[in-house]
């Protein structure tokens, strides 16, 4: 059990920035704001956010940080406009139709490990994603 | 982050955009950066800060990039 977790799970990067195709995974509490917000108690659950959303559909629910810039501008916690603009100008290939948010402070554990993290890497490997990019609070 | 680790050992390459170096050096991400200049609630850059948010993301880019050990939380 030791060893498990002490070992960095890692896959080598081998391809061009202009043929890579990005997701983006945040446990700064972004949602939707159609969405059932997170509960500020503790919550392991996700949320889908399709990546041709406007960001003005996005907002976020976390206690355990100072989100008043991102309430302003989502990009700060969730970089959405500033990754359309890059596959606008071609430095990456385009962006997986899913993101997908996280508030990144539960109780339970256990339900991150055996089911948020597990199916958010299940969808993110069947879709056409090349890399994630994650950010927190 | 439980999430970041899954992905990667999914085998899909993940690059960690954090502002809590300590916290997340305890998870073991397979990479992760650090804008040093930046605060927590902002690990992008200050709101209406285009030219910032962009720099962020292209220096996490380019990280991906220039591979370092896995484990290391590079400053940029």
């Amino acid at each position: 059990m030791e060893l498990s977790r002490r070992a960095i799970p890692y896959t080598p990067f081998e391809r061009d920035l202009n043929e890579t195709t990005v997701a983006l995974v945040s446990t700064a509490g972004v949602h939707l704001r159609s969405q059932q917000p997170y509960d500020l108690d503790g919550d392991g659950s996700y949320r889908v956010i399709a990546s041709d959303t406007p960001a003005g559909e996005m907002m976020v629910t976390h206690a355990h940080y100072d989100h008043e810039q991102a309430d302003r501008d989502i990009n700060c916690v969730f970089p959405i406009d500033r990754l359309r603009e890059l596959v606008a100008g071609g430095t990456i290939k385009g962006l997986n139709h899913e993101f997908f948010g996280m508030m990144g402070y539960t109780l339970r554990l256990k339900q991150v490990l055996d089911e948020t993290a597990p199916e958010i890497a299940r969808k993110i490997e069947r879709s056409q994603t090349d890399l994630v990019l994650l950010t927190g609070g | 982050m439980h999430v970041q680790r899954a992905i990667e050992a999914a085998g899909i390459p993940t690059m960690l955009i954090t502002v809590e170096p300590a916290q997340s050096a305890a998870a073991r991400p397979p990479r992760a950066v650090h804008p040093v200049r930046h605060a927590i609630g902002t690990p992008m850059g200050a709101a209406g800060e285009i030219a910032d948010q962009r720099a962020t993301l292209l220096a996490a880019l380019d990280a991906v990039l220039h591979p370092v050990e896995p484990g290391t939380i590079r400053e940029i």
